[in-house]
């Protein structure tokens, strides 16, 4: 009987409270479960009844992990609005990219980004491509999901601007699907110069999956992922 | 107010409970003192002087975590308890992969607050049916996913988990019952964490022999064997106080108790050793500096709590003048 049971022990075992927030490697607990489902009954509420949030083609999110959302981004209601979507057996496992240098600085604000939004950091001074190859290689062992927004930042004017290929390092040669989505109303609601959101109406527009195996997880691979994903979102804002 | 939920005066009517929280109180100002006499000798070097002032902060704390409820009252103590258990179990779940089953965990987590209910209840027959109950249950819920790869080691994983973190922890809740709580259980945490120290002590003075060098290259056997004798002097003399007056109140009686928590104390230390050498992490967790994981620190309890429940209850029963089934009625 020297057959071993195989142990996948959680990958942020041995960190500290101030490491574990910060860290890429984050899984949740089952007693989070709990205040998850709060904070979820009162973020959706607040999304129902503040915006009148509505989702078209909910039908394209794939049953299974993994998989990456990619949207426009210009507010901060867009996080939440992309993960509304999300099945609510998949949430824990689907973690959105968040800026390290905006997010991650305070002790107070990482705590509240990782354990309300479940996101992860990433670095947006470049030298992010390992870090980019990590989430990647995490993704295929554990099955997870992630939400980024390849814009890198939240526009100022409402107008979608260039994707970045950072975006391409995750999913480029791989059979993962990567659902191209955009927020219809979410500037209007709360742009970056607002301080307080606006009752406007919110709808995201979820488009159909698309995987990228055809192309090389390399510079010019990545840069042609990146355009056409930015094709496909733009596409979905003539809807 | 209801003495079941506060009743301090209860403690502070007690010359026993009294003298072991002074005492542990001067410990915990003399333990500083003492490692910087060392230090300053040069017995112990500077990373160990760290690591011995860590935990000696570290140990500050768990003591106001541990004395706090249980001189507070029974439901406070019995609450304080439920928290090292699911403590304890988050932790495990977390080291071996079993809080990825989320059935498995939440009945888990279910089962735990049962045993809460039932220790906070007075109600033993519960208490003792929900370790069968619950194991059934883990079983019976991890069919219903139709994935017979790996069901054995999740549902063993849950069963030990609920067995050994809620049922056998419990026990130290379920002792709140008696009128005469507050000594037994100090005595027991007192006596189970004195071993520890005993082990650590009494090791690196005299240790030569290594007692199991593939579980835990750090225990030796006459770290073993002082903290047994040690720890078996401290229960007789203290156990006197403790049971004074009752059947137990004779030192052939508290002799055997002393060698049971000394030695189910040790192994129940080996035990999380080698749990934690066949996961193949050094600590079970963070979360208390200088001491890893509240596992890595509570595990002599868990072999423990059981054994002196049982031992003292033979000879002298828990909670015999105490009311039975408080919440759900019908005693």
């Amino acid at each position: 009987m020297d057959k071993k049971f195989e142990f996948d022990p959680a990958t942020d075992l041995n960190l500290t409270f101030k490491q574990r927030i910060r860290s890429v490697l984050r899984e949740r607990s089952v007693f989070s479960l709990g205040y998850i489902l709060v904070w979820w009954m009162v973020t959706r509420a607040i999304m129902r009844f503040y915006f009148r949030f509505s989702i078209v083609g909910r039908e394209h999110l794939p049953a299974t992990l993994p998989f990456v959302l990619v949207g426009n981004h210009s507010s901060h209601l867009d996080v939440v609005s992309l993960l509304f979507a999300v099945h609510t057996k998949q949430r824990d496992r689907v973690f959105p990219l968040a800026a390290e240098d905006h997010f991650f600085k305070r002790t107070l604000s990482a705590a509240f980004t990782a354990y309300a939004i479940n996101a992860l950091p990433v670095s947006r001074q470049g030298g992010g491509i390992a870090a980019m190859q990590a989430l990647r290689e995490r993704m295929l062992k554990h099955k997870c999901g992630f939400v980024l927004f390849p814009e890198g930042t939240r526009s100022r004017t409402g107008e979608m601007s260039a994707f970045k290929s950072g975006v391409g390092i995750l999913v480029a040669g791989t059979d993962i699907p990567v659902i191209p989505c955009y927020l219809k109303g979410a500037f209007q609601a709360f742009p970056a110069s607002a301080k307080f959101p606006r009752p406007k109406k919110v709808t995201l527009i979820i488009g159909e999956p698309v995987s990228f195996a055809h192309l090389e997880n390399n510079k010019e691979g990545c840069a042609t992922l990146a355009a056409e994903l930015e094709q496909r979102v733009r596409a979905l804002a003539l809807f | 107010m209801n003495k079941r939920i506060w009743d301090i005066e209860g403690a502070l009517n007690s010359p026993i409970v009294m003298n072991m929280s002074y005492t542990v109180a001067a410990l915990l100002v003399i333990a500083p003192v003492i490692i910087f006499v060392l230090a300053k000798s040069g017995k112990i070097n500077a990373k160990k002087t760290d690591e011995l002032y860590k935990r000696t902060f570290s140990w500050f704390f768990l003591c106001l975590f541990i004395f706090a409820p249980i001189l507070s009252g029974p439901a406070p103590t019995i609450l304080a308890v439920t928290a090292l258990s699911y403590l304890c179990f988050n932790e495990f779940a977390r080291a071996t992969g079993l809080f990825r089953e989320k059935s498995i965990s939440i009945v888990v987590a279910i089962g735990i607050a049962c045993f809460s209910f039932a220790a906070l209840d007075h109600w033993y027959n519960f208490f003792n049916a929900l370790a069968i109950l619950a194991t059934g249950l883990i079983a019976a819920i991890s069919t219903l996913s139709d994935r017979p790869s790996g069901y054995i080691q999740r549902v063993a994983l849950g069963c030990f988990g609920l067995i050994f973190f809620g049922y056998a922890i419990g026990h130290l809740g379920y002792m709140a019952n008696d009128s005469n709580y507050r000594p037994i259980i100090l005595l027991v945490f007192i006596a189970t964490e004195l071993n520890d120290i005993f082990a650590y002590i009494t090791g690196h003075l005299f240790g030569k022999r290594k007692m199991a060098p593939v579980t835990s290259p750090n225990k030796t056997l006459e770290g073993a064997i002082g903290a047994l004798i040690l720890t078996t002097l401290l229960v007789t003399w203290l156990g006197g106080y403790v049971f004074a007056g009752t059947e137990i109140d004779r030192w052939y009686m508290l002799m055997p108790l002393g060698l049971l928590i000394g030695s189910l104390g040790q192994l129940g230390d080996l035990m999380m050793s080698s749990i934690k050498r066949d996961l193949g992490v050094k600590d079970i967790g963070q979360s208390i500096p200088g001491h890893g994981g509240v596992l890595d620190r509570f595990d002599s309890l868990i072999l423990v709590a059981p054994a002196v429940f049982h031992y003292v209850g033979y000879y002298v029963g828990f909670g015999l003048d105490q009311p039975i089934r408080i919440i759900s009625g019908g005693g």
